[in-house]
């Protein structure tokens, strides 16, 4: 184990990350399927309850920085020059970042508090 | 190739699916989100041909990615680490993946 367990701490990541969305997923598919959203307003009512919306953005964030961390390992792996991955693992933080940013802003934007 | 190797690079490939469909998948949430016609956009994209053909493989890398997930969860608690139980739980979710997902193709198509 390194010394400051950064390996550690995104493995825990991954994990802790992967129950949540598993919960959360089968939640989610259970409740739209059991009450269909079928037009824009009820669609725009479950995401605009806190709760939804909250869960919805733990969710989202959770998925991208779980995927860094998939993405992360795939490089370690496969490309052994490290400047390349270097700079590739740079590319991808920063658009989960972004993503995350952008996903962040337009779930705020129509929570109804 | 052994079926763990199997299960285990088809984990790795379906993780690496989704996370390319990632950002459009959001921009279809965001859209559907934002207003009535965003709602009807998404909509219209999610009826074309190779958005649909996308979603059906989407399934299938969630489903196969969900499976292979708690097993590795499982092998990180030590449970079914022993070959017998590895081959018997690497076949079971490659299986139970094409399954499940055939049964939830039918039913949303």
């Amino acid at each position: 184990m390194s010394l400051r367990a950064q390996g550690l701490r995104t493995w825990l990541l991954q994990r802790l990350s992967a129950v949540y969305m598993a919960i959360y997923s089968l939640v989610a598919i259970s409740w739209l399927s059991i009450n269909p959203p079928l037009d824009f307003p009820t669609w725009q009512a479950v995401f605009a309850h806190p709760l939804t919306n909250m869960f919805t953005q733990l969710f989202i964030f959770l998925l991208l920085a779980h995927a860094w961390v998939g993405v992360r390992d795939i490089f370690v792996d496969y490309v052994h020059h490290a400047p390349t991955r270097f700079i590739l693992l740079l590319l991808v933080s920063t658009m989960q970042l972004m993503l995350a940013i952008w996903s962040f802003m337009a779930l705020y934007s129509v929570v109804q508090l | 190739m052994p079926i763990t190797a199997i299960a285990s690079i088809l984990h790795r490939l379906s993780g690496a699916f989704i996370f390319f469909t990632t950002p459009f998948l959001l921009y279809l949430f965001i859209a559907s989100l934002k207003s009535n016609s965003g709602f009807a956009l998404a909509n219209a994209w999610l009826d074309s041909w190779w958005v649909t053909l996308l979603y059906l493989i989407l399934i299938w890398a969630a489903v196969h990615h969900l499976l292979a997930g708690i097993r590795c969860l499982l092998l990180d608690l030590d449970i079914g680490v022993d070959c017998s139980s590895a081959n018997l739980s690497a076949m079971l979710v490659t299986g139970l993946a094409v399954g499940l997902s055939v049964i939830t193709i039918v039913w949303v198509l």
